[in-house]
């Protein structure tokens, strides 16, 4: 009797700490946005409850809007290129390839790379006085694209996008080869002993048994552009105006610099709101698909 | 099935795989090479001959960054905050990993703490500055700590779950029947045997805390508080002209996360893809 209750205080006990933690400085905090995003407050004055205005108003702003795009394209080009390249390059590491390991490691290297870090990098590439990326394509004979990348209003938003997209292909890569290397041996012998080549084995065999692998990787490229603030803060600080800003860079200048936390938490809120939403969309296709 | 035995056109394939697969392996290095050598030129060679090696190493670039940028004290506040972190993040996340999945089970409280995943750090920053504000911890780098583990908390949770799963059931009821007590059993035998988790965890908590940047920016202000990354962030304004020190406040910052990484590769690829998988 008195060690099941010696049991049930200890179960308490060594509960209790990554449960406070995790409720006060996640849970509440979260819920406390919520709350925030009803009201018209600058973080000194009174919280004054002005219901749904703030999402209202976001609606119909223009800025909101731009950066709402910005994120859009930065998730479909992130979708275009990561997935095809990370499925490309797992591949030919997955077909009985010498250092395959070594390439792995090189692939993945940028990212556990800090994205302040590596948007630097690029920033310097970019930059019109020692602008590696203009000298490379004066030397390959491309000298006439040459341009001023983060102020030329063509090639701006690409440009911030361009570091964020190569950063992360080696986290497709390698959630691509450990998706093949589970996929059954048996299988893809016997295509290829019925005299399907490497090409037709890929996409009739292999292909349709990695499919739910995508989905992860289509989940991970929606909420990582969502949640994208670094490259773009640190390159242009999402200038000039809101151009080259997606909604997490929106939703720090709204709240930090502009003081405006009811907004704030409004925009965080659509980002909340949009990742569970696009999540649980995906995730919903993937179930009904294994049913059919 | 030797290489030359094969037909000439699978050795063209083979061919093309290893020009595609070593031009990609390029592409990823070649740029942090690029810093690495200017972080050893001064601007006139950085501007006269961009990609070549530099003739006279000025480590003195290093020097300057570390002392007169004071990189080194941002190195030190980040490297405490970071550890700081995976003690506090640990210790809690094993006792109630344990408890969850080894002395009572809780599909609600699992169900709870794997909230966490969805929840972008964008949803924290405000309320966290008034926490603080009103703890009278604002500017402090304990701050960080508190944040820092709470948002890991879900992925550890996780990952230590996965882990304490695996264990043989037998080796507690052993343990009970030698006379041991649950908490007796924790320390003695499931935290030794979860090892390979913790390291998971420690590893992938540490490039998560090394590499943030908006928590840093929202909840530290003076300089000399600032984590590596804010600081990184800082030089860019202050020393946007002198790229051969902006270079080796680069470098400063990636190495530990460079040698972390070669270290525990099995640790932080098997910790990305779980995390991936969660999803």
């Amino acid at each position: 009797m008195s060690s099941k209750r010696k049991e049930t205080l200890l179960a308490a006990g060594f509960l209790m700490p990554v449960f406070i933690v995790y409720t006060v400085f996640l849970f509440v905090p979260l819920v406390n946005t919520a709350m925030y995003s009803l009201t018209k407050w600058n973080g000194v004055t009174e919280k004054v409850f002005i219901g749904i205005r703030n999402y209202q108003e976001l609606f119909h702003n223009a800025d909101y809007w731009i950066t709402f795009q910005n994120t859009i394209k930065l998730v479909v080009i992130t979708l275009v290129i990561q997935i095809p390249t990370g499925l490309l390059l797992a591949y030919l590491l997955y077909i009985n390839t010498k250092g395959s390991k070594v390439f792995r490691t090189i692939f993945f290297l940028p990212v556990v790379i800090a994205p302040v870090a590596i948007a630097l990098m690029f920033s310097l590439f970019y930059n019109s006085e020692i602008g590696v990326f203009n000298r490379i394509l004066e030397m390959i004979g491309l000298g006439g694209l040459q341009t001023n990348w983060l102020s030329n209003t063509k090639t701006l938003l690409y440009a911030v996008m361009a570091p964020q997209v190569w950063q992360y292909i080696g986290l497709y890569v390698t959630i691509f080869l450990g998706a093949l290397q589970a996929v059954p041996e048996e299988l893809v012998e016997s295509a290829e002993i019925d005299g399907a080549g490497k090409i037709r084995t890929f996409f009739y065999v292999v292909l349709p048994q990695i499919v739910n692998f995508t989905n992860i990787c289509v989940i991970l490229c929606v909420t990582g552009s969502l949640k994208a603030f670094e490259h773009s803060w640190i390159m242009t600080g999402g200038g000039p105006g809101v151009r080259s800003a997606y909604l997490g860079v929106y939703m720090y200048k709204t709240a930090f610099v502009n003081s405006d936390f009811g907004t704030g938490s409004a925009i965080t809120m659509t980002i909340v709101a949009l990742s569970l939403a696009i999540t649980g969309l995906i995730n919903g296709i993937g179930r009904w698909r294994e049913r059919e | 099935m030797t290489f030359f035995g094969k037909s000439w056109q699978s050795r063209l394939a083979a061919l093309c795989k290893y020009i595609v697969l070593t031009l990609a392996a390029v592409l990823c290095l070649y740029p942090f090479l690029w810093v690495v050598l200017s972080s050893l030129k001064d601007n006139s060679s950085i501007y006269g001959d961009p990609f070549g090696l530099p003739m006279s190493p000025m480590f003195e670039n290093y020097a300057k960054a570390w002392k007169g940028a004071d990189v080194g004290r941002n190195f030190i506040n980040s490297m405490a905050v970071c550890l700081a972190t995976l003690a506090v993040l640990i210790v809690i996340t094993a006792m109630g990993s344990y408890i969850l999945t080894r002395v009572k089970r809780s599909i609600l409280l699992d169900t709870y703490f794997s909230l966490g995943i969805m929840i972008p750090i964008h949803a924290l920053l405000i309320p966290s500055v008034l926490i603080f504000k009103n703890l009278h911890l604002t500017d402090n780098l304990f701050s960080l700590v508190i944040m820092y583990a709470a948002v890991n908390i879900s992925f550890s949770m996780f990952i230590m779950n996965g882990f304490m799963k695996g264990i043989p059931k037998e080796l507690d009821e052993a343990a009970t029947i030698d006379g041991c007590g649950k908490g007796q059993i924790f320390f003695r035998i499931i935290l030794p045997v979860a090892k390979p988790g913790i390291a998971t965890v420690a590893t992938l908590a540490f490039l998560n805390c090394w590499n943030d940047l908006l928590m840093g920016l929202v909840l530290i202000s003076s300089p000399q508080k600032k984590t590596l990354a804010l600081a990184i962030s800082a030089l860019k304004g202050s020393y946007a002209t002198q790229y051969g020190l902006l270079c080796a406040g680069f470098v400063i910052s990636i190495v530990p996360v460079m040698i972390m990484y070669l270290l525990f590769q099995k640790q932080v690829i098997a910790g990305m893809t779980a995390g991936a998988v969660k999803g």
